[in-house]
């Protein structure tokens, strides 16, 4: 109980933006860019990224209320701080935390045909949603007395998480001088996963003046799942040693990340195309695919109705009455090894962008041969969406990129999106000799004080450009 | 020689970027001080005695008798008796509540029995007063005091507690009396959780 209630108010900290990448989108110079659309324009021959390090991102949040909100050193009772978060907040507000870490990430250009670009590699993503149980949060924190006749949904429980390396080749192809398509064939192996989506039935206390007793407690229609894969395995292992649980957590994690966890397929499509010379669109769709859980499986299940009136007396069987067992009959929890299948969460994106000031002054060698120079400038809009348990989530930017030198390459944006009205996000990427280093971040109107920021995104990482 | 000062000059921006994000203004010791105060409501005991089922079929109209059973059940009740009540229940308050048409009092005894059946606290009377026959309205009675307030002193005497026996007290009656005595009842418990 006291480690939910802390889990609660600690997911109370954080707010989010999702898996926006707002400041590597279209952003070219970088290698990473293919990742996020595989149909981008890139103008480098070879790229290596530095293993492990060519691209760390963290992405965390919470829609909906800030730590500030309730941990403010403001003076105020934090139990109405709590509660007046608590009466803010909805069951579409959610907690989302995005990890990734690129293991591995290679490119190079065709020798046959110059037009043709392909890369490959490997990375660990940590993906986890979990919207605010609002109806239950309210039970718990306030009770049921002020809501009689209140149904509380089950379906207020929603999550889903997951740990996974994805091994992915990319194929990116100049069409010609306006067209550029690009697609990434992704190998998905799952190392743990649970859910608990599409939950149904409800809890209602319900005021019943021509009934038996004053009350009836109804639970009805409820179908309740969780399923989870790569959780059971981990249950069983039994070490009175912890550095040797963790070793052996470790050890199924690594089988599973080199292929070893449940399979699955999917891909990326993307493309730009050159409206006129100055003008381009942008669009790619991302991880459009599914993972195949089938080992390791363990998934529970409680379905039925249940009506409580309290307790009759005298009981005409004599053997007393005992709630639970009658509410463990009424719904049973199944559990249920049965194999699943879940989508991947699928993400969209979208541009349209206005080059100026071309880079002509004859110094630059940052373009292929038989290209023209660069620009130096660009403006434009981005869209961005993904589709989450319970609705898609949107976000759209401003943008303005900015070729300082060929030393330095730098993208500002101003995103508003469900969270945040106000989100300006900024990139750097520097290019000294074939080494590329790059950071962003966005929210950073909040970056002084994350404790009132409606999130905080971070990518860095280091390439080798040839 | 300059281009080395610019790089080293922007990646000393970009730590600086990444340093400089802290949090403040915020105390995390007010966790101490966070406590729920839900309150749930749950009914409790319920029964209905309906006389006819009572009137011995061998005798005639207008003939006093006496039920010669108890009307005397025990129901399994262990919610007081947990470690969470224990530990973070305030008070828990019942409102007994009895409708009754029959022409004459009633009481109803409760108590709370550990598992070996022997009786914990007080015995609990509710005084139900007669009503006006079949078919009129019910009187309605409460318990004394509405509600019984089970207090933190009394939770803990009734730390063990499995069970309740609860009996109907009833007088003499007559063959010609009909209607019921409806019992309903619930239990508001008011948790007070620190964290």
């Amino acid at each position: 109980m006291r480690i939910l209630i802390y889990l609660c108010i600690a997911l109370l900290g954080y707010q989010v933006c999702a898996q926006n990448k707002e400041t590597l989108y279209d952003f070219t110079d970088l290698p990473q860019s293919l990742l996020l659309n595989p149909g981008a324009e890139i103008h480098f021959n070879r790229h290596i990224g530095i293993p492990f390090l060519s691209q760390i991102h963290l992405n965390t949040g919470f829609k909906g209320a800030s730590i500030s909100d309730v941990f403010a050193d403001d003076g105020r009772n934090i139990n109405d701080k709590i509660e007046n978060t608590l009466n803010t907040l909805t069951s579409n507000d959610y907690f989302t935390l995005t990890q990734q870490l690129e293991i591995l990430n290679v490119g190079w250009r065709s020798k046959r045909n110059q037009d043709l670009y392909y890369s490959a590699g490997l990375y660990q993503e940590l993906d986890f949603i979990v919207y605010f149980p609002k109806d239950f949060a309210v039970l718990a924190y306030q009770g049921n007395q002020d809501f009689i006749d209140t149904p509380f949904r089950f379906s207020n429980i929603s999550l889903t998480g997951e740990l996974l390396s994805v091994y992915h080749f990319g194929y990116n192809k100049k069409v010609d001088k306006k067209l550029t398509f690009g697609a990434r064939a992704k190998l998905y192996s799952s190392i743990i996963n649970f859910r608990s989506t599409k939950n149904r039935g409800t809890f209602t206390t319900v005021e019943t003046p021509q009934g038996n007793n004053i009350y009836q407690h109804i639970i009805s229609n409820a179908d309740v799942n969780l399923r989870t894969s790569g959780y059971a395995s981990l249950r069983d292992i039994e070490s009175e040693d912890i550095s040797d649980g963790a070793k052996q957590v470790i050890n199924k994690f690594l089988g599973r990340a080199l292929l070893g966890g449940n399979l699955g397929v999917g891909i990326d499509v993307g493309f730009t195309y050159k409206l006129e010379d100055q003008w381009t669109i942008t669009g790619s769709i991302q991880d459009l695919g599914m993972i195949f859980y089938t080992k390791n499986v363990e998934s529970y299940r409680a379905r039925g109705n249940f009506v409580f009136e309290g307790l009759e007396t005298p009981i005409s069987d004599g053997n007393g009455q005992d709630v639970l067992e009658e509410l463990e009959e009424a719904i049973p929890i199944d559990t249920i090894s049965r194999s699943y299948v879940a989508l991947r969460p699928v993400k969209l994106n979208g541009s349209i962008k206005y080059s100026f000031n071309r880079y002509n002054d004859g110094t630059c060698n940052c373009f292929l041969e038989g290209e023209d120079p660069p620009y130096q400038d660009a403006v434009g809009i981005q869209v961005f969406s993904q589709f989450r348990p319970k609705r898609p989530i949107y976000g759209a930017s401003l943008f303005y990129y900015k070729r300082v030198s060929n030393f330095l390459r730098t993208k500002l944006t101003y995103t508003i999106d469900d969270f945040s009205y106000y989100n300006i996000g900024f990139l750097l990427s520097t290019h000294f000799n074939k080494i590329n280093f790059y950071i962003s971040a966005n929210n950073l109107i909040e970056y002084a004080n994350l404790a009132k920021a409606n999130g905080a995104s971070l990518q860095l990482g280091f390439n080798v450009l040839l | 020689m300059k281009t080395k000062k610019t790089y080293l000059f922007l990646l000393v921006i970009g730590i600086i970027l990444l340093t400089v994000s802290c949090v403040k203004d915020l105390d995390f010791g007010q966790l101490e001080e966070v406590s729920l105060t839900p309150v749930f409501e749950a009914d409790f005991i319920y029964s209905t005695f309906d006389i006819s089922h009572y009137i011995p079929e061998d005798l005639p109209p207008d003939t006093e008798f006496m039920i010669s059973e108890s009307l005397i059940d025990t129901v399994n009740y262990d919610f007081v008796g947990t470690d969470f009540a224990i530990d973070n229940l305030e008070r828990v308050e019942l409102t007994i509540e009895v409708r009754n048409t029959i022409e004459r009092n009633f009481a109803i005894e409760f108590q709370f029995l550990n598992e070996g059946d022997q009786p914990l606290g007080q015995l609990y009377s509710v005084p139900i007063q007669a009503g006006f026959g079949e078919g009129t309205a019910p009187v309605v009675s409460f318990s004394v005091p509405d509600p019984i307030v089970l207090d933190n002193a009394v939770l803990n005497q009734l730390a063990d507690a499995k069970k309740i026996v609860v009996e109907i007290i009833t007088p003499v009656l007559n063959t010609d009396l009909r209607g019921v005595v409806d019992i309903r009842s619930k239990a508001s418990y008011f948790v007070n959780y620190q964290l």
